[in-house]
């Protein structure tokens, strides 16, 4: 189970994935700053959903850490730290979008909460890991990508529309992941898209960061 | 019809308009243009006195009220707490 990635690949994703944690994490903190400052739940749970956001990077930068400095020692042992890293990597991210929906949907009871992190868990279990986990990504992205939409259209404000266009291409970069990983594509095509996505879904953390440096 | 404002925003009105007034307003501005009624706006003005938001002034032995140091940093995380809440619409 490894993300078709080509290795030349490597540090670019490393830059990619450190833009992507200073992003998460200053949104994070700005959250944590609002709810110190407001004492209202929403910031909180907005503050870890970012943070969750932000680990996930951490745990893959670790993993690409880990594996270059054990170039050349046994092969299934680096391809276990891989799939490790990728596992809690992919679960992370899950926990922080699903936050992200609970939170921007207003989503209070905890059944339905409940509900939606079975059948999450249990898909992600069931089915091939890498593409569920993109497809689950997509739909949580789709999601948000309408809120934030709705949001848009009644606030009017240039954050608004950077943060719709920010999540709407964090949804496009799970379409490229997906058909990267996709059996129906030879190995050289699924890196190039592969590489695409991941240019996708960094431009998207790029507009987020777009939208933070406008605030006064 | 328009939504309720929160707490927040109320507070966050009061000391803008505070504000907008060069640092100083009459009570009677304040009521006036916090849109609340008097009650409720003298439970907010206590509450902000008691946290150092804004003090009560006297000049030519009228009452005034001034935003504080610590109401102008309150209100600039005010707007960036906003700013934040408008461009994610949480």
């Amino acid at each position: 189970m490894i993300a078709i990635s080509p290795q030349w690949f490597n540090v670019i994703s490393t830059v990619y994935n450190a833009l992507s944690f200073i992003v998460a994490g200053a949104i994070s903190l700005l959250g944590y700053k609002a709810y110190k400052l407001i004492k209202e739940k929403k910031y909180l749970n907005f503050s870890i959903a970012f943070f969750f956001i932000m680990l996930s990077f951490v745990v893959m930068a670790l993993t690409n850490l880990i594996v270059y400095l054990n170039l050349g020692s046994n092969v299934s042992r680096i391809l276990g730290i891989i799939n490790w890293g990728y596992v809690i990597y992919a679960l992370l991210t899950v926990v922080g979008f699903v936050l992200l929906v609970i939170l921007s949907f207003k989503i209070k009871d905890a059944k339905v909460i409940v509900i939606i992190s079975i059948v999450l868990a249990a898909a992600l279990l069931l089915f091939d890991f890498i593409m569920m986990f993109h497809l689950i990504l997509l739909l949580l992205a789709l999601l948000l990508s309408y809120h934030f939409y709705r949001n848009c259209v009644e606030k009017k404000t240039a954050n608004s529309k950077l943060v719709f266009a920010a999540f709407t291409s964090m949804m496009i970069s799970h379409i490229f992941h997906m058909a990267s990983a996709s059996n129906y594509i030879s190995a050289g095509t699924g890196e190039v898209i592969y590489v695409i996505g991941s240019t996708i879904l960094v431009a998207g953390y790029i507009l987020l960061l777009a939208a933070l440096l406008r605030f006064k | 019809m328009t939504e309720r404002r929160s707490k927040l925003e109320i507070v966050g009105d009061m000391l803008k308009s505070i504000q907008a007034k060069g640092g100083m307003i009459k009570p009677t501005h304040l009521l006036y243009k916090s849109n609340l009624s008097h009650e409720r706006m003298k439970l907010y003005v206590d509450e902000l006195k008691l946290k150092g938001l804004i003090e009560e002034k006297e000049e030519k032995g009228r009452k005034l009220f001034a935003i504080t140091d610590k109401g102008f940093d309150f209100l600039s995380s005010f707007r960036k707490v906003k700013e934040l809440e408008d461009a994610f619409g949480i």
